[in-house]
Order: structure tokens, then sequence, then C-alpha cells
């Protein structure tokens, strides 16, 4: 199948490339800031040994706070409801998470890529039911792209001043503990690797001889091993130290990182499954397309505007007799057409004629011929129904008759309404486009003449 | 096999292109109360997926029957030559243009086009008629009569009888105010005017079921998305403290409101899509959203759920997980969970019954000063939206495409939807209950496009009975 070139990228890509640019450069971040953690808390400068107690707070205490943190900040809104002020907690854990460093990279960025961003990000607040899982694991996952990059980076650098300086360890601390109770401490928490790399369970020995005390003037002997220990033991708390950053940093953070993805790629496939105007296009996929519409848009003449017109009323001389054509049997029967001019116009019909309807064209230029004829003076009304709408044959009729007429005669076109059987005037809508054709023609004997309902 | 093609004509001004508009659902036909305003035939094909199953034509109406009539009757023979002689007719004035409009409307009967002709059943029989059926019964095409009743049906039976005379079939049909079944029965009829044409009528007819579930359910989307949205809308903004806090509590609900009655109107602009009513100009009142007691607003009390009822439905989604509880106990609780969930969801109904939004005011260690509009808590609010949505959807999907006066969604025609069955009551606010505490929306958003769905799809069945 033929896919079409669509040109640009869509918003969805473009910003989609936004996110892997965001989350790269996190990674670098982290990388660049846990090298120089590790070179800050490993500096040694030959005076003090390293304190193992520090690196360990450093590296491992805060982590622990930071994944009690994140394991919080994943917790799903139903279990969050059901602790008070946990979903507060919830969102200034999430305000301060490094995951909103990607608003900072945002204002370096390109404006178009800006642009973007924030047609997306104004979409999902729009549909925050939607997007709010996706920008909650979002931050997460940014922020766990972050911290595993971190400790990666803080391991090299460790690595890095194992290998290339001569570092020395100890151990110091103001809090009350014996070298037992540190060993202990140090081989639970070795248990992971222990079998795996013994060496990276640090001895009694190792423990008893690393302790040190600060001051210059700390008690020598016994109570200050350090400072009479061999260098090279001091060297020795190494491999549990990288054993440590590797079995409770990294790996718990790879692990955090792994989560994130997982749940953000669940979070993006439950927000493309329910996105606005996704479950049309499954609609357009799965149900037959069906349109009755027109192709062209434009076939018709707009409407034209009922306003009325206005015509001359006629001068008509009463007691005179007037002709009468009956446009396709108009009006009542014939017999009781006299009665009704006499009452409706106030005066009495002289020839009644009939045209159009079930006449034929014979017949309708026979009439002509008969009022052309005829004596001049009398008006010629033409009755017709106002419900019918004025045909060109109609039209036709009466301009062929105007034309055959001596000057002075008049042609009043009396459309007439309905009230069941009786007849009455006609609607301000039927007349009007009697009077919207008759004009359109522009003949002055043309005259339309609105009857007066019956007083 | 050629495509069946229906050629609606008549008399100028009888309602052939109301009759198109309606079954064709295109509102850009021009209907207009002034004879003449189609001017030119314009085809309307129904397409399936592409393939065309019928095509509706729209004709000017006759002007000079009487003579067009005559001139054939002049070259008359036998009965077996009028068609020939209706296409004499046509190439031999077409370059004249002195019967312009029976030229147009003509031809395509004489390209096998069958013939709907149409008259207005709301006026008498006039003998002008009789030319208009003689030359197409001249042109021994398939034939229906429609009597199209504009406005009173009181003459239906005189022209019934009239075009009996003339048409096989005739049939009466209000192009402005048909239901959608009636339409399909119309096409159905179409069918039967010849054979071949009965297979792809009933594919159309089929096809425009099918359509119209689809309609139904897309709606009940639009609309269920923006319950959705409604229920769960909280606005969080920056305080400034310079700013007065009631100042900001004022200006915060009323941006909460313009959010609400907006995502509102989005739904009704999106249902008047999917049904092809986008030219219909719309007449509704705005969402009533007073801050407080809400069952003063005359809307609410209409599509609003009464104290009674929301006490019960408290009671019920309380009792629901107190008898959780009992059923954990083994029963050793006497039922006393039951009672106690009982009590609190009717506390909880009532507590809730106060106000719009709750406007609050936070200190953020961090991200500082906010206020903050929570999501309505008012246990009627979903009910009034939905309420109001029915009452939309069910005039949008009985409206014709004919119909060309302003879409009024009038509450008072509130009775136009029947009150909501007790079990769906039940089950939406279930959906709406897990929807506000935000737990699985997802599940509780698909269950209420079903139950929506539903209603739509009754609501509107039961216009058309």
């Amino acid at each position: 199948m033929h896919v079409a070139d669509l040109g640009d990228p869509s918003l969805g890509a473009r910003c989609s490339k936004f996110q892997r640019i965001s989350v790269v450069l996190l990674i670098v971040a982290g990388i660049v800031a846990g090298w120089l953690a590790a070179r800050t808390v490993l500096s040694y400068d030959g005076s003090d040994p390293v304190n193992v107690v520090d690196v360990l707070a450093i590296f491992l205490g805060a982590q622990f706070l930071l994944l009690a943190g994140l394991v919080f900040t994943m917790l799903p809104p139903d279990l969050l409801q059901k602790i008070p002020g946990a979903e507060g907690l919830q969102d200034l854990l999430r305000s301060i998470s490094p995951g909103n460093l990607r608003t900072l990279l945002f204002k370096w960025l390109p404006a178009s890529v800006r642009s973007d961003a924030a047609d997306l990000l104004s979409r999902g607040r729009y549909h925050h039911v939607v997007f709010g899982r996706v920008e909650k694991w979002g931050i997460i996952f940014s922020a766990q792209s972050f911290a595993a990059a971190f400790y990666a980076g803080a391991l090299a650098g460790c690595l890095y001043l194992i290998v290339f300086s001569d570092l020395a360890f100890g151990w110091s601390t103001t809090l009350e503990a014996d070298a037992e109770g540190i060993h202990q401490l140090t081989t639970v928490m070795s248990s992971p690797w222990a079998p795996l790399v013994p060496h990276a369970v640090p001895s009694l020995h190792l423990v008893r001889h690393s302790r040190h005390f600060r001051m210059e003037f700390g008690p020598p002997g016994p109570e200050n091993p350090a400072r009479d220990a061999d260098p090279e033991l001091l060297g020795e708390w190494w491999p549990f130290l990288v054993a440590c950053m590797v079995f409770y940093g990294l790996l718990p953070r790879l692990l955090s990182y792994g989560v994130a993805r997982w749940r953000y790629q669940a979070a993006l496939h439950y927000g493309i499954l329910h996105a606005p105007g996704v479950s049309d296009v499954f609609d357009r996929l799965n149900r037959s397309m069906v349109r009755t519409r027109a192709d062209d848009s434009v076939g018709s003449r707009p409407g034209v505007s009922n306003e009325d017109c206005e015509f001359p009323d006629p001068v008509l001389a009463s007691g005179q007799r007037h002709m009468f054509i009956r446009w396709a049997e108009a009006g009542q029967g014939a017999d009781r057409f006299h009665d009704w001019a006499l009452a409706h116009l106030g005066f009495t019909s002289g020839d009644v004629f009939s045209a159009g309807g079930s006449a034929s064209i014979q017949e309708d230029e026979q009439t002509i011929e008969s009022i052309a004829t005829a004596e001049e003076g009398s008006a010629i009304f033409f009755v017709c129904s106002a419900w019918e709408p004025p045909v060109a044959e109609c039209m036709d009729f009466l301009s062929s008759l105007s034309s055959r007429l001596a000057d002075g005669r008049t042609i009043v076109i009396l459309p007439l309404g309905r009230s069941g059987k009786d007849i009455a005037p006609p609607s301000p809508n039927n007349l009007s486009q009697w009077q919207h054709r008759v004009q359109k023609i522009g003949d002055p004997r043309l005259v339309v003449k609105r009857i007066e309902p019956e007083p | 096999m050629s495509v069946p093609v229906f050629a609606v004509v008549g008399h100028p001004n009888k309602g052939k292109s109301s009759i198109v508009a309606t079954l064709a659902y295109d509102d850009s036909v021009m209907i207009g109360s002034e004879p003449g305003t189609t001017i030119d035939c314009r085809e309307y094909p129904m397409r399936v997926d592409g393939e065309v199953l019928y095509v509706l034509t729209d004709t000017p109406g006759f002007q000079r029957a009487r003579k067009a009539l005559a001139w054939m009757t002049e070259r008359e023979t036998n009965a077996a030559e009028h068609p020939d002689i209706v296409g004499q007719f046509v190439s031999e004035h077409r370059p004249l243009d002195d019967f312009p409009d029976e030229c147009r409307l003509l031809q395509p009967l004489l390209d096998g086009a069958g013939v709907l002709y149409v008259v207005d059943g709301s006026v008498p029989y006039g003998p002008e008629y009789e030319a208009e059926m003689k030359i197409l019964r001249w042109t021994g095409r398939p034939s229906m009569g429609l009597i199209n009743p504009i406005g009173s049906a009181e003459f239906v039976e005189s022209w019934r009888a009239a075009l009996g005379q003339y048409f096989s079939v005739v049939r009466v049909f209000d192009a402005v105010h048909s239901d959608f079944q009636k339409r399909l029965d119309l096409l159905s009829a179409f069918g039967e005017l010849q054979e071949s044409w009965r297979a792809p009528l009933a594919r159309a007819v089929e096809a425009l079921k099918n359509d119209r579930s689809r309609k139904a359910e897309q709606s009940a989307r639009y609309v269920a998305d923006s319950l959705v949205d409604m229920l769960t809308l909280r606005i969080e903004e920056p305080h400034a403290r310079f700013e007065s806090e009631s100042r900001a509590k004022e200006n915060l609900l009323k941006k909460f409101k313009e959010r609400l009655s907006r995502m509102e109107r989005k739904a009704r602009d999106r249902v008047e899509e999917v049904y092809e009513q986008k030219s219909a100009h719309r007449i509704e009142t705005e969402l009533p959203l007073l801050d407080h007691d809400l069952f003063s607003s005359e809307t609410w009390k209409i599509f609003g759920l009464s104290r009674i009822q929301l006490t019960g439905l408290g009671a019920v989604g309380g009792g629901a997980i107190g008898g959780m509880v009992d059923i954990a106990a083994g029963g050793t609780s006497f039922l006393l969970g039951t009672a106690i969930g009982s009590a609190t969801g009717v506390a909880a109904s009532f507590a809730a019954q106060r106000s719009l939004s709750k406007i609050k005011i936070l200190n953020q260690p961090i991200a500082g000063r906010r206020i903050v509009a929570e999501p309505v808590e008012h246990p009627n609010f979903p009910h009034v939206v939905f309420g109001r949505a029915r009452l939309h959807h069910a005039v949008v999907s009985r409206r014709t495409h004919a119909q060309r006066d302003d879409m009024s969604i009038d509450e008072a025609a509130h009775s136009e939807i029947s009150a909501l069955a007790a079990d769906r009551l039940r089950r939406l606010e279930v959906c709406f209950s897990k929807i506000r505490k935000k737990r699985k929306i997802g599940e509780a958003t698909e269950d209420m496009i079903e139950l929506i769905r539903d209603q739509f799809t009754d609501d509107t069945a039961a216009g058309s009975s």
C-alpha cells in the first residue's frame, strides 16, 4: 500500500521528539551531576580518609527517602483517596520532582517546538481526565531517567577515583556506634551480593581498624585505630561501597526507570485510545461510511424575500359590467360567481371566461381574442387560486392578453384564498408570490389586487 | 446493473426540494416559498463506502405543462411511441430554450429515472395538474405519487383519488415532520417500483439504519465525554497576595462556570455535526449555574432529581458500600454496615447540595499561594446536564433537513423525553459517582456511553411512535 508523504511531521511526532530530546538532556545532566557528586563526596586530600558513613548517607540514605517519595507518587488515585492529605502530598512531591526540569529546558527550545509543546499541553489540560495520567507518568519517567543517570554517573565517578587515585576510607560518626554494630550493619547490607562477591563484604577486622576521629588530637591507640592502620587496609572498603552503589543505588533506579517507562507507555496507550476523536477514527474504520448529500455545494437559486409590493388600486366605475377570466377554474362554480363578485367587489360581473387548467391552448387564444375585441373601458379581472404559484404558462397568457388590449384597459389579478370551501382573502405569502412575479414582468397594465375580508 | 435514479418532479412550490432535503439528509438544499427556487437538476447520490446505491434528483417544477402536452399530442400516433415523442420534445426544445424547465426535468426520466411526482395535500386538486401527470405517464417510467401535506392533510383523500388514476403507487409523506422509520419505509417503497431496484434499496435502508445507530452512539460518546470533563473540572491558579480573597474567588467561580458552559456548548455542536444539522440555528438557554440552592432554578427542577430521589440514591450508594462490609463480616454485623453506609450516603448527599463548587485558597510551600475551584459536588448537577443533553439530542435526531426554522431547545417541552427508568438512573448514578471519585474513569465512561446510547435510541424511537 502506498503511503502518501505528509510533508512536515505531525504535532504528535514533533512533541514526541521534544520528549526524547528532553530525556536525553536529563540523562546527560544526571550523569554530570552524579559524577560531580562522586568527586565531591569522595574527595580525599590525604589528611582525613573518606568517611564511608558520608558516602552511604548521601548515595543511599537520600536514595531511600527519594524512593519512598517515588512510591508514594506512584500510588493509584483510589488508594490516595483513602489516606487523608495524601493527594496534597502527592501534588507537592510531583511539584518538586526533577522531572519538572523539563520546564526549564522548555525555555531554551526553538520557538516552533515551544509552540507545538504548548499546543499539546493546552489540549492535555482540556482533556485532563485522559491526559492527567500521561502528565503524571511523564514527570515520573523523566525523573527516573535523571535519577538512573545520576547513579550511573556517580558510579563511574567513584570507579574513576578508585582506579586513578589513592583513596583511603574510614568510618566516623558521632552516633553511639561500635565496630561490632557497624560490622553487623554492613554484613546485613552485603547480603544481596555476599554469595557472589564475598570480598565485597567488610570484615570485622576492617571495620575495627578503619574507625577514625577527625580531631587531630583524637585519642591515639585502640580508640582511633585508623591513624595507625595500614593504608592498604583502608582502601579495602571500595568493593563494598561500589556494590552498595550498584545494588542500592543504580539497580533500584533502573527498576524504577523501567516501571515508570512501562506506566508512561501504558498512560500514553490509554490516552491514545481515549483521546477525543480516536473513537471517530475507529468508528470510521469499522463501519460503513454512508453519504447521502449532494456532491456539489450550490445548485439552487437563493430564496427571494417576500416583502409586499405596492400596486395602485385600479379605478373602477361602479355599475359597469366587467369581464372575468377564471384561471384553472379558480373560485367557486360559475353560477355563483356573479353573486360573489357583487358581494366582494361591489359590482356585477359581465362575461366570465375560462382559461388555463383543463382548457386547451386554442381555447386560451380564443379567450384572448374575445376580450381584446370587446367594448373598451371595462376592466378585466383575472381570478386565480392564490395557493397555486404563478407558473410561466399563466404569465405567458397575461402577457399575450396585455399585448392585445387597447390603451387604458387594465388587467386586475385577483389571487383568491380559501376558507374551507368558501373564497377568502389570500394569505400574505401567497399574495406576495403573485405580486413579485407580476412585478418582474413590469407591465403597467397588470395590477394585483387583494380581496378584502367580508365586513 | 445500473443504479436506481429517482427524479422528484411536480408542480412548482409543492415541496419537491423538502422531500429531497429530508431523504438526502442535506440542509444545503434550497427551499423557498417563492416558486422556481430550483432552477437546475441536482443529484443526491446515496453512497455506502463510495458505492452508489441510488440517486435522488431534485428537478425544477413544470412551468408550461399544457403547452408541452399540446406539442406532444399533435405528434401522437400510438401509445407505444409516447416515450419517443417525449424524447423528441426534449431534443427539439432544449436548443430553443422555450421550455427550459420541462426539458431539464424530463431529461433524467429519459435517462431511465423513476418518477416521484410530488403534490401538496393541504390544497385542493386542480385541473392544471392533469397535463403534468399525462406527460409523466407518456415517459413510461415506473412512478409513484407522493402527497406531501404542507401544513394540513385536508385534501389528501381527493389527491389520492386523482393520483390513483395516473400512478400505480400513491403514498403520503410529510417531508418536514416525517420520522426516521417513515423515511425508510418510503425508500423501501421506491424499491418496489422496479424489480431490479429492490436489492439496492434494501441495502440502502440497512445502511441507513446502521448509520443511525452509529450516530446515536457517537452522540452518546460526545455527551459522556462532556459529562466526564464537566464532573472533573478543577481550576487552579496562582493567587496574587494583593488581590482580595473574595474577589479572587468570585473571578474564579465565574471562570469555572464559563468553562462548564463552553464544554456543554461544544458537546451540542458535535451532536449537531453528527446529525448533519450544522446550519440549524440553535436557541437554548445557558446552563443555569447559581451559587446557592440550585433547586431554585426552573431547569434544575425540570431535569434534576427531587431531594427525595437524591436522598434515595445517596442511601443506595452508601448502603452498597456498607453492604460489602456486612458481607466481609460474614453476617456478624447484623446489617449494621448497610445501615451506617445508607445514613452516611444520605448525609453526604445533603452536604453536597449547598453550592456549585468549593473555592479554596491553598498555601503550598513551594508553589506558593494558589486558588482552586474544586469539581462540582452537587448530586443533581450531572442529572441536569444529562437531562438537557437528552432533550437536545431528541430535538436534533427527530428534526428533518427540510425544517428551516430555528431549532428551539425549549425546556418547557421536556415532556418530549420520558423520565429515566429506575435501573438506568441507578446505573448512571454509579457511573457519576465513579467519575467524581476518579475511580476507573475509563470503565465508568464506557458504561455511561452504553447507557446514554440506549437512552438516546429510546428517545428517538419514542418520538417516532
